[in-house]
């Protein structure tokens, strides 16, 4: 009997710490949105009339931080692909929040430059932890795809201009459009109206994705850079918010060639969110969902300003 | 992959060998044991019937084969098992499924009072309800565990074992990581009267890429049905076996905490806790044997991800309360465990009258009744209702007898009868034809011994229903010829049918014809027939699938060394 009691204790132990396990909070899954939605207006049909497909653009996802002291390089090569690819590439700054925060945080009192904006965002660490994040930076995603011989998403800024080459050779199987000046504007000094338009050329056994995303352009900020940190470095394309879920808004049904989405989003702007409106603008792209072997992948992308 | 395959192999029969050299020296050559099964299926079509696979239109045969290997030395055990599908319907009745390779591997060492396994093993907690890794050849399903797994047996009266792996998915593994403890007690108070304890848990943590898969379909729900999921399930259950004299008193507690599930009634996952009840309570004595069992199931869905269906993934197995039925007719209808939600009530009677006479003669009653409804709609007033279609709420009813008395030392004889009523709009997904299928199925058995090692068996049964594809006659002649052969031809005919997936007309009478034999040598059992099979579910113990109908001939070797 007394070897029972001595088991007996022993499963007492062991459920209680089953229990303390079980009553640890859990992080929440990335990407999960529990806001209302903010698309006002949604409808599908299929067109008779199939376009031409769109040449495919390209994406480049660039993790970076403000004290990250090789990413003004990567900020050079990405300017440089876009430069010479006008309208062809768009480029996403990402400073992920919650991630390599010694690259990440902005500079504060105590430190030797102090910082205007905190570029983090959650949506950024989001993306990051998505697609597969890295223990460093600069570090970039070009169309979300696995390239031949990479075993991760993200590469590094040496690799950028022959992938992004590789992907300009492509069509892209959706077309993204919008509608004149009143495609993208202000509603009201706050409000951020976006439509979206966007025609399947070819049918996809893909999931479809569509994911927006708010950039702004012209914020001068410290930035660590070789030799010295620059106190009035120039961050252009600095990602502030998602209008869609981080992990993209599905685009349900099959998708066959024809099949045309039009989305109405509305963006609210907060109190805090204290952005420069000439300087905001809106990129919208395509890609596949969460599984398959092409998962995350690009399929079209465009940038808009905003009227 | 191959060469991943090449490896293993070459692995075990390296350790094998060099075991083998080393105990050569000490004349102990250890013990190699093995089994080998094969069944080989070539499909005729036959559109009167419904035989609509792919197999009856391109591939026209498969193939399945295990070889299971075991060698055993100085407390050492490895095992392994090589797996053969060609174009097999197995895993999924609609598909031709191809691969060959090693389908598990373990080794295994006992440490004094410690056994250690790693590799794949198969193992289950209690009756299997918070963790049963196992495996079903007929239904496809093999739900091994590839990782490492430790029992220790301190005393006779006590085992803890615990496990950490993943599920094994064909030749691949599923990327969520399961483990568990679990610990019995058995305590003898006094000669009357004895308890065996139990606990386990379990835990369940899913994968990131699982987890955005979860994630991007709750994205897409209605902002009200959104919840956070998690990554991490806990299961835990306690049970107890008390016997006193002749009673026997089992009872069962599992408990799961929250994460989400698929709930396919409104076709979108939920977070949901979950838990069953569980009581079983028998009586044996000389003539009479009686097992009343209680089981009540509230969102016990437990399995490697909310995204995985049907057979797919299942952690837990939750037994059926319900009859286990072996002749044709009788097991046509079987009631498919819910997880999301079931009373289930069974009772059993075994009665061997004690007079002279029905001693001498072996007179045997068995009577079996249960019930299943849904988890809300359990009302004891309602347990044996006279119309079952009135009563929307419940799943499967069945009443069951059968009486078998030996005339002679030759002519031995069974007569039984069976009444089932059966949601088939919720076990088989049919269409709203006919929500529920009310049978009855009379049936019997003569056997006769011709000379002490012939002996001719007669089986017929009948099912009436005027639901699903009507009712059938089934009849089988079997010749016995001791110790090496086996004969039979049957027929199944579907009279007063009902047109459902089949190109004849009403007024045709299908039938579903075979002609069988087998020979055995030993531990060797060749099998040939020709067979047409109905369309049907397929169950074992509560886990079933939807089978479609079968022509052709089947062959299958099965043998052990």
């Amino acid at each position: 009997m007394n070897n029972s009691k001595k088991y007996i204790k022993i499963a007492q132990i062991v459920i209680a710490l089953v229990l303390l396990f079980s009553a640890c909070d859990e992080e929440i899954p990335t990407g999960l949105n529990l806001t209302p939605e903010r698309s006002v207006f949604d409808t599908t049909y299929i067109t008779p009339v199939i376009p031409s497909p769109q040449p495919g653009n390209v994406l480049i996802e660039d993790f970076t931080g403000v004290k990250c002291v090789n990413c003004p390089r990567a900020h050079e090569v990405a300017k440089k692909i876009m430069t010479s690819n006008p309208n062809r590439v768009f480029v996403l700054a990402i400073h992920p929040l919650n991630y390599l925060d010694q690259f990440t945080k902005p500079f504060v009192e105590g430190d030797d430059h102090i910082s205007k904006y905190d570029f983090r965002t959650k949506e950024g660490g989001d993306i990051f932890e998505l697609l597969g994040r890295s223990s460093s930076m600069p570090i970039g995603a070009i169309n979300r795809v696995l390239f031949s011989g990479e075993s991760t998403l993200l590469i590094e800024d040496s690799k950028w201009n022959a992938k992004t080459g590789e992907q300009l050779a492509k069509n892209a199987i959706v077309n993204i459009d919008t509608f004149g000046k009143k495609g993208i504007y202000y509603a009201e000094a706050n409000k951020i109206r976006i439509n979206v338009k966007l025609t399947y050329t070819q049918n996809t056994n893909d999931s479809q994705y569509v994911s927006i995303a708010l950039i702004e352009d012209d914020l001068i900020d410290p930035q660590k850079n070789s030799p010295a940190t620059v106190d009035e470095y120039e961050h252009n394309h600095v990602l502030r918010r998602m209008v869609t879920p981080s992990t993209g808004k599905q685009l349900k049904g099959p998708i066959v060639a024809g099949k045309v989405f039009e989305t109405t989003y509305e963006y609210v702007t907060t109190p805090t969110e204290t952005w420069n409106k000439k300087n905001l603008k809106v990129v919208v792209f395509v890609h596949n969902g969460t599984s398959g072997s092409n998962k995350f992948e690009v399929r079209q992308v465009k940038e808009y300003a905003i009227n | 992959m191959k060469k991943h395959l090449l490896t293993t192999l070459g692995l075990f029969c390296c350790l094998v060998a060099s075991f083998a050299q080393e105990t050569d020296e000490k004349k102990d050559k250890g013990e190699f044991s093995g089994n080998f099964q094969n069944t080989n299926q070539f499909y005729v079509n036959d559109p009167q019937i419904g035989t609509n696979t792919t197999q009856y239109k391109r591939e026209l045969s498969s193939t399945d084969a295990w070889l299971f290997l075991s060698y055993k030395l100085k407390g050492f055990k490895f095992n392994l098992r090589y797996d053969v599908f060609n174009n097999t319907p197995l895993f999924n009745p609609s598909e031709a499924y191809t691969k060959s390779g090693i389908g598990i591997w373990s080794v295994s060492k006992d440490i004094d009072k410690l056994n250690i396994t790693v590799g794949y093993f198969y193992d289950q907690f209690g009756t299997g309800m918070v963790f049963r890794a196992y495996e079903d050849r007929n239904l496809g399903l093999d739900f091994a565990v590839n990782g490492a797994r430790v029992i220790y047996t301190p005393t006779e009266n006590t085992q803890i074992k615990a496990f950490t792996g993943l599920q094994k998915f064909r030749f691949d593994l599923r990327p969520e990581v399961i483990k568990g403890i679990n610990a019995e007690h058995r305590i003898e108070i006094n000669e009357n009267l004895n308890t065996q304890l139990g606990a386990s848990v379990v835990n369940r943590t899913i994968d990131q890429s699982t987890m955005n898969n979860i994630v991007g379909g709750i994205n897409n729900y209605e902002l009200e049905n959104r919840f956070i999921p998690k990554y991490n399930v806990y299961v835990g259950n306690i049970y107890n076996t008390l016997s006193y004299k002749k009673f026997t008193l089992y009872t069962e507690y599992c408990q799961k905490t929250k994460e989400a599930i698929f709930n396919p009634l409104i076709n979108r996952m939920e977070l949901k806790d979950g838990r069953v009840y569980y009581t079983s309570l028998s009586y044996s004595t000389k003539g009479l044997g009686i097992n009343g069992q209680y089981k009540r199931i509230e969102s016990f869905s437990l399995r490697t991800s909310p995204l995985e269906n049907l057979n797919l993934g299942m952690i837990a197995y939750l037994p059926s309360l319900t009859r286990q039925n072996t002749y044709r007719l009788l097991a046509r209808y079987n009631a498919v465990v819910q997880e999301l939600g079931e009373n289930a009530l069974g009772l059993e009677f075994t009665i061997k009258p004690q007079g002279e006479f029905f001693k001498k003669h072996q007179t045997t009653i068995n009577i079996n009744t249960s019930v299943v409804t849904g988890k809300n709609d359990f009302d004891l007033t309602r347990l044996n209702p006279v119309n079952f279609s009135d009563d929307t709420a419940r799943y499967f009813r069945e009443h069951y007898i059968d009486v078998s008395h030996k005339f002679t030392k030759k002519l031995k004889a069974m007569l039984g009868f069976q009444y089932i009523n059966y949601n088939q709009q919720l076990f088989e997904q049919q269409s709203a034809q006919y929500k529920y299928v009310t049978a009855k199925t009379y049936f019997g058995e003569v056997t006769y011994k011709l000379t002490p090692t012939r002996s001719l068996r007669v089986e017929a049964q009948y099912l009436d229903t005027k639901q699903d594809l009507g009712s059938f006659i089934n009849g089988t002649v079997e010749l016995n010829i001791a110790p090496h052969y086996s004969f039979s031809i049957g027929d199944m005919v579907n009279v007063n049918r009902v047109i459902r997936n089949t190109q004849a007309s009403s007024s045709d009478l299908v039938h579903y014809w075979n002609v069988f034999g087998s020979y055995t040598y030993k531990t060797t059992r060749i099998t040939g027939g020709y067979l047409k099979q109905v369309e049907g579910v397929n169950c074992t113990g509560g886990v079933c699938r939807v089978e479609p109908a079968f022509s052709g001939v089947r062959l299958t070797l099965q043998t052990n060394f």
